[in-house]
């Protein structure tokens, strides 16, 4: 299949790169394809030692299967948010789709077997959200992701099985792009995820590309298996350090943002106004 | 027979084929001098409509022609051995029956006589299994308001997309339903009805049942088994654990029903029948209907 895997890393550990080795893994173990998608490790520069140690490690164990040649890498030097590494490292993706891959995360062994039939069979989709479980750090299933396009009242009495409408998703927000294939070329159109929205860069992505008519499907397998509590994650600091008000305010200033193509400047003053009922 | 003058004009050269739930046809037409046979495909239908202690040959019937070895061996248990003389032939699943070149979505279809035990299967789905509330169990039947059944070739369509489905039909005497999924690559989870479906049963040369098939979708005997044999067929489908095997199963199984093999055993059936009656002299004029043959207009 015609596809790069980008990982975004931001942090490094002895710790965090046992859980870099078993997203690898999950990449080189995968059932039934020809070829291993090209890894593009994007990184800040501060990080370039380890991640050069990191891949070598990586050609070294999984040498039958990985090469020098396998690996792009993509060392950051600007802003290294989540939203900026997944654009940055766009840009060095040179095949017809990408996924993204976060460095705590698995794909499931049948994950690109699946995926190709999915692409084989459905050319018009431009992003295929995956099906993903979302784990603890006891590796307990929490709950499943992106399935709910599969509920015939969720998408509504016009919307079709499958698909993600842009009604449904205002209504219900927790769809996750990791793992998802995208295509790149329908990426850059809409202009990549935007920097300056936090928390809802995904739902923002989302809902701009469905209102520039981007067909949005979720492939009804568990191809993902996300670690949802680590420690020090993203989402983590989210959950931890966010309070509801803002949370929200995020929600609803994406789905304002998502009309627009640009990343734009956001006004926070809205969120620290005083409101006198 | 004529529009105008609706009346039924046999002679012993035709051949009158008669479905079993038409009992009062069997005694309104017993006088009539054509071969006259009794087709059996539902049991239920054959029993609700005789009177206790009749049976065919009460109608002079003797020919019956049935869709299975299974049925043939139920019809000689209660209606007697040797005196009927019966041909069986297979059903056959159309074509237009196949598997979708398209990956299958995680839908349910549900198909079931009693729709009491329908939504009771739904519920309890969806009871024991909330994390998956978002499945959809598909009815078979159109998007129009009100819904309506499908044609078949529709019907076939639609199924062929959803990747298991569950079948309840105590009363079936033969269970197309289940090969229909089988060939469409869709396993069937079904409660196996009162008489065993003879595709599930293996027999030697003799005929005598060896052994029940095996990875003929998934069968069980227990109502309350369904939706938790279907929640634990879709988490098999999710995590994409499914063993080819079972569709290798499915297919030998429904391979044995083709409708051209259906079509053949039907035209042998009815090529012997059609040599077997009684032949008018040739040259000799053909004697005028008999006035029993204006059979009263049958309903």
């Amino acid at each position: 299949m015609n596809i790069s895997v980008i990982i975004p890393i931001h942090e490094y550990s002895d710790e965090l790169s046992l859980l870099m080795d078993k997203a690898i893994e999950s990449v080189v173990k995968q059932e039934s394809v020809d070829e291993l998608p090209q890894l593009v490790l994007v990184y800040p520069a501060v990080l370039e030692e380890n991640i050069i140690g990191f891949r070598d490690g990586c050609i070294r164990k999984y040498q039958d299967k990985l090469s020098e040649a396998k690996f792009t890498l993509v060392k950051n030097e600007g802003d290294v948010s989540y939203q900026a590494q997944v654009n940055l490292a766009v840009e060095s993706v040179t095949t017809e789709y990408f996924s993204v891959l976060e460095f705590d995360d698995e794909y499931s062994i049948t994950y690109f077997k699946n995926a190709a039939k999915y692409v084989e069979s459905y050319p018009e989709i431009d992003v295929f959200l995956t099906m993903m479980i979302e784990v603890n750090e006891q590796n307990q299933g929490i709950k499943l992701t992106n399935e709910t396009v599969w509920a015939q009242q969720f998408v509504g009495e016009n919307g079709e099985m499958g698909y993600l409408n842009a009604q449904a998703l205002k209504q219900y927000t927790d769809f996750k792009l990791s793992g998802a294939v995208i295509k790149k070329s329908e990426f850059k159109n809409i202009g990549g995820y935007k920097t300056n929205i936090k928390l809802a860069f995904m739902y923002e992505f989302l809902l701009r590309a469905l209102n520039n008519a981007c067909k949005i499907f979720s492939m009804p397998k568990i191809g993902y298996k996300h670690l949802a509590t680590r420690e020090g994650s993203l989402f983590d600091g989210y959950l931890k350090t966010m309070p509801m008000n803002e949370r929200k305010f995020w929600f609803e200033t994406a789905t304002n943002e998502a009309n627009f193509m640009n990343d734009r400047t956001i006004d926070m003053s809205r969120l620290h106004k005083q409101v006198v009922s | 027979m004529s529009m105008a003058d609706p009346k039924l004009t046999v002679g012993p050269e035709d051949v009158m084929v008669i479905p079993e739930v038409y009992s009062n046809v069997m005694e309104q037409t017993k006088n009539l001098p054509c071969v006259r046979i009794g087709l059996l495909q539902s049991v239920d239908y054959m029993i609700n409509s005789l009177i206790p202690g009749t049976d065919w040959s009460s109608f002079g019937i003797r020919d019956v022609i049935t869709t299975s070895q299974t049925l043939r061996e139920w019809f000689e248990t209660f209606y007697g051995k040797g005196k009927f003389n019966i041909k069986t032939y297979n059903v056959g699943i159309p074509d237009y029956f196949e598997k979708s070149s398209a990956p299958q979505k995680p839908v349910i279809s549900v198909i079931g006589r009693n729709a009491n035990e329908i939504s009771k299967l739904v519920k309890l789905f969806f009871s024991k299994y909330p994390q998956y509330n978002w499945v959809t169990f598909d009815p078979m039947l159109t998007k129009s308001k009100p819904p309506q059944a499908m044609r078949r070739v529709d019907f076939a369509k639609r199924l062929q997309g959803n990747f298991a489905a569950v079948w309840v039909d105590r009363i079936a005497s033969f269970g197309t339903f289940p090969l229909e999924c089988m060939k469409s690559g869709v396993i069937p989870i079904c409660l196996k009805p009162d008489i065993m479906p003879d595709y599930l049963l293996e027999r030697d040369e003799n005929g005598n049942i060896i052994k029940v098939v095996e990875g003929a979708g998934v069968w069980t005997e227990n109502y309350y088994d369904l939706p938790v044999l279907a929640g634990e067929i879709l988490i098999k489908f999710l995590d994409d654990s499914i063993l080819p095997a079972l569709y290798d199963s499915m297919e030998a199984v429904a391979s044995k029903y083709t409708q051209e093999a259906s079509e053949n055993n039907l035209i042998e059936i009815y090529s012997e029948i059609i040599n077997q009656r009684a032949k008018p002299l040739e040259g000799a004029l053909v004697p005028p209907t008999a006035p029993d043959a204006q059979a009263p207009v049958v309903q």
